[in-house]
């Protein structure tokens, strides 16, 4: 294990380094979303800039693939992921 | 969605919660996931413990990755805690657009403080499928169902991968990581049922690697604000010209 993990102990590295930069994220949207309705064009905006970055790291995931992932060539992976759009073509 | 689903108790709400979660596909990409994060942790050397609650107090599958992998390459913590605070960012614009959702007339702040904390891809995309179809009352509950079944699901299968750490065969091992960009993909499809999310999907699947590949900073970032921006740009476009 390394130096650091010894030092401040694994715990407290999981709060400082972990818990609490996540977090911060999710309570700044908390204190945001006071007062927002649906409709709001804040929480619509919200949605689809969520919804493009979502996007975006799925095809990071099936184009640039690491790992045992990246064993499986890549027209297979797009193939698959175009083959399972037929249901949504109508 | 005419009709919503009402249940007898807020307790039967939470447990519809936890019901829709055990019997999602979610599970199955949650479970590929974390014996995968269970078998880096045990190579890392951390506790099995130490990634349980590194599971309910982070509850993001990528800033626990880098978290985990920055403990066995031994980075300075800064950066650490710089990288993992910039992989959450995806979960600011996610929790304005969920809460709204949740929110019902009597709802106090103290409430929204779970379903905030407990705001992730998979809770995110089944939260927006599902809730419309809950009766306003019992969303709250349902949706803290819905999260702890995943998590509950998360935790039990980082054990299971911590003491199985790599025993996996190499394609069995490809498959299971292959179920998350799967998942997430179809699902977010069959969510985009308006213009204007099907739009910032399709921005986002189109910039996401294009911006990778140009090697821009922070491209996923970037990805979000200008993909969700462009689709919003042209729903208020068409807006004003209907």
């Amino acid at each position: 294990m390394k130096a650091a993990v010894v030092e401040f102990g694994p715990y407290l590295i999981l709060v400082l380094v972990g818990f609490l930069p996540n977090e911060v994220w999710r309570v700044v949207g908390l204190l945001t979303a006071r007062g927002l309705n649906e409709d709001s064009e804040l929480v619509i905006l919200s949605r689809t800039v969520a919804t493009a970055l979502l996007a975006g790291v799925i095809a990071k995931l099936i184009l640039f693939s690491t790992g045992e992932l990246a064993s499986i060539p890549i027209l297979v992976r797009v193939g698959a992921a175009v083959c399972a759009l037929r249901p949504f073509c109508r | 969605m005419s009709t919503s689903t009402t249940f007898p108790s807020a307790v039967a709400a939470y447990f519809g919660g936890v019901k829709s979660a055990l019997l999602s596909v979610f599970s199955l990409v949650l479970m590929g996931t974390y014996i995968g994060m269970g078998a880096l942790a045990h190579d890392v050397g951390v506790s099995s413990g130490w990634l349980a609650l590194s599971t309910v107090l982070v509850w993001a599958a990528p800033a626990q990755l880098i978290m985990i992998s920055a403990l066995g390459t031994g980075g300075p913590l800064f950066e650490v805690a710089l990288a993992v605070t910039l992989s959450a960012t995806r979960l600011f614009p996610m929790v304005v657009a969920l809460l709204p959702l949740l929110r019902g007339p009597g709802t106090r702040l103290r409430d929204m403080l779970l379903p905030t904390h407990f705001t992730s891809i998979s809770m995110w995309v089944e939260s927006l499928r599902l809730l419309p179809a809950i009766a306003p009352e019992h969303r709250i509950a349902f949706c803290n169902g819905l999260s702890c079944g995943y998590m509950g699901t998360a935790v039990t299968f980082g054990f299971a991968g911590y003491y199985l750490a790599a025993g996996l065969p190499p394609l069995l091992a490809g498959v299971l990581l292959f179920l998350t960009p799967m998942s997430f993909f179809l699902s977010t499809v069959s969510n985009a049922r308006m213009m204007i999310d099907r739009l910032a999907l399709a921005f986002g699947l189109v910039l996401g690697p294009l911006l990778a590949y140009w090697g821009v900073q922070l491209d996923l970032l970037w990805t979000g604000i200008i993909g969700g921006g462009l689709a919003y740009a042209v729903h208020r476009v068409r807006e004003a010209t209907q």
